[in-house]
């Protein structure tokens, strides 16, 4: 707790006659208490609104408003209705004059001639309560501020609670969506082996004849590719979450890795029923960039058009405006609604539309788009809803001011 | 013993169906919800397989609609997922049985000899 004596105690004195003020100053004054003088009640009234007095000794006898006129007024305003008053006057009779605000409290009298010790006595007492008053204000704003403070900080633990929860709900939909994700091409692998190994049993060895062995090699890769890839998604994403994702840039055509992209997915394509077109500039696009991680994204949106392009022709273009080599994908699928458009690109946040079309672990638009801005570059989308995407891929050439 | 199978990864169905062919069952291999229903409505079946997430409904409507709409309702109802069974799917009471991917040949092979 505050000391009570670190509290100024403004006082207002007023009187119509200086020399009475001069006077009664000296009785009144002390450390820590500043005095105020007005010669009218108007006056006194325009001092009251610009400080906080601990106490106001009123002249009753005052030409026009007089120290019960004052007074009344006083306690008629909310500023002011709390001041203590002391009345001050030369005769008795007054006295009998009953004040309104008596019964408030706070309120005493002086006669003249004023008896120092009485003055100083009653001004101590006021100025007393006064202090302890204000030191007690102090002490119960200083809690009001610390119970803020705790309520803040309730609230901030709160949000982290909440934060935790959300992580560790993530953290388990993830794991589950992965085990998923892992058990659709290891049931596969394990069907395929399952089936062999009956076929052996049945001396089968039709089965197992020269011609018929690409195609189940290409089978199991396949199963096996999609393990890997998924196995790789979720490293690279751990890579990026602690920014370790490494570029390695190195001169390169993006319109001969684009093209290859596009002849390895040409099975896919045929699969989904979409005709791939491509075109990009004869002499290339070249620059420094990392070939393996601008080929996981070219596969990345490539993958996607075909998988919600609805069947539909799907272009890629490569070229060069400016200071940026473009890399353009586009389907005429179903599109990605304007409120999505955002979410998409963040991990492990699918459409409901997309999760109804295929499976997958919401991850690859995420690393695609960490991967184009570890290359100082930046993917933009432009979709609607039933009428397809285009995702459109901006990678620095060199000598680009960056 | 002649069994339904429905699971729109079409590799995975068609394996299970050579599978069931090779154990010397008969098998009918669909890709989607409605597939199923109308292979059911041509033809009896003693078993179906039926994996949760189809591309058209849910793959409890295709248990519902088996049990409620076939004319020959399959002797047991079998839900394959790549998840854990969920307690939601267990508390239905339209499956028998809940085989999580990769399909353990074993259960699958009691399962069926159960049914005959």
């Amino acid at each position: 707790m505050h000391m009570p004596s670190d509290v100024e105690s403004k006082l207002l004195i007023v009187d119509d006659l200086p020399e009475n003020l001069l006077a009664l100053e000296g009785l009144v004054r002390g450390h820590g208490r500043p005095v105020f003088k007005a010669q009218s009640a108007e006056e006194a009234l325009g001092l009251m609104l610009a400080h906080e007095f601990a106490l106001a000794i009123l002249d009753v006898q005052m030409p026009g408003m007089n120290g019960f006129e004052l007074a009344e007024l006083m306690r008629g305003t909310e500023r002011t209705r709390h001041i203590p008053i002391i009345f001050v006057s030369a005769a008795g009779r007054e006295m009998d004059y009953a004040f309104k605000g008596y019964e408030s409290g706070a309120v005493d009298f002086l006669q003249k001639p004023l008896d120092p010790h009485v003055v100083a006595s009653k001004v101590n007492v006021f100025v007393e309560l006064y202090r302890h008053k204000k030191a007690l204000r102090r002490e119960v704003e200083a809690m009001a501020l610390l119970h803020r403070e705790q309520e803040a900080l309730v609230q901030q633990l709160q949000c982290a609670q909440r934060e935790l929860e959300r992580a560790v709900r993530m953290r388990d939909d993830f794991m589950s969506m992965v085990s998923h994700e892992l058990r659709t091409p290891l049931n596969t692998l394990y069907l395929e082996t399952q089936v062999r190994k009956l076929h052996l049993g049945k001396g089968n060895t039709a089965h197992f004849a020269p011609e018929r062995l690409p195609a189940m090699i290409e089978r199991d890769q396949r199963q096996i590719q999609n393990m890997v890839r998924l196995i790789d998604d979720m490293l690279d994403v751990t890579r990026m979450r602690s920014g370790a994702l490494s570029i390695q840039p190195r001169p390169i055509d993006l319109a001969a890795l684009a093209r290859g992209v596009v002849e390895s997915l040409a099975q896919q394509a045929e699969a989904a029923g979409s005709a791939i077109s491509f075109d990009a500039p004869s002499e290339g696009v070249r620059g420094q960039w990392d070939d393996f991680r601008i080929e996981q994204v070219i596969t990345n949106l490539l993958t996607n058009a075909l998988r919600y392009g609805g069947g539909k022709p799907v272009e890629v273009h490569v070229g060069a405006s400016h200071d940026w080599a473009q890399i353009i994908v586009r389907d005429q699928g179903m599109g990605i609604a304007p409120e999505d458009q955002a979410r998409v690109f963040e991990q492990f946040e699918r459409t409901e539309a997309s999760r109804k079309r295929a499976a997958g672990l919401g991850l690859g638009l995420y690393i695609t788009r960490q991967i184009v801005q570890a290359h100082g570059g930046r993917v933009e989308l432009e979709s609607a809803a039933g009428v397809g995407s285009t995702f459109r891929v901006s990678l620095p050439l060199p000598g680009a001011a960056k | 013993m002649n069994v339904l199978i429905v699971d729109d990864n079409q590799a995975s169905a068609d394996l299970l169906q050579e599978l069931l062919v090779l154990q010397d069952h008969t098998a009918r291999c669909t890709y989607t919800g409605q597939g199923a229903l109308d292979a059911a409505a041509q033809e009896a079946f003693d078993v179906a397989l039926v994996d949760l997430t189809l591309p058209d409904f849910p793959g409890t409507v295709v248990a519902q609609r088996l049990r409620n709409e076939a004319g020959d309702k399959p002797r047991l109802i079998v839900a394959i997922s790549g998840y854990a069974e969920t307690e939601a799917v267990g508390a239905s009471g339209l499956f028998d049985h809940h085989l999580q991917k990769p399909i353990d040949f074993g259960d699958l092979d009691r399962i069926l000899a159960a049914a005959a």
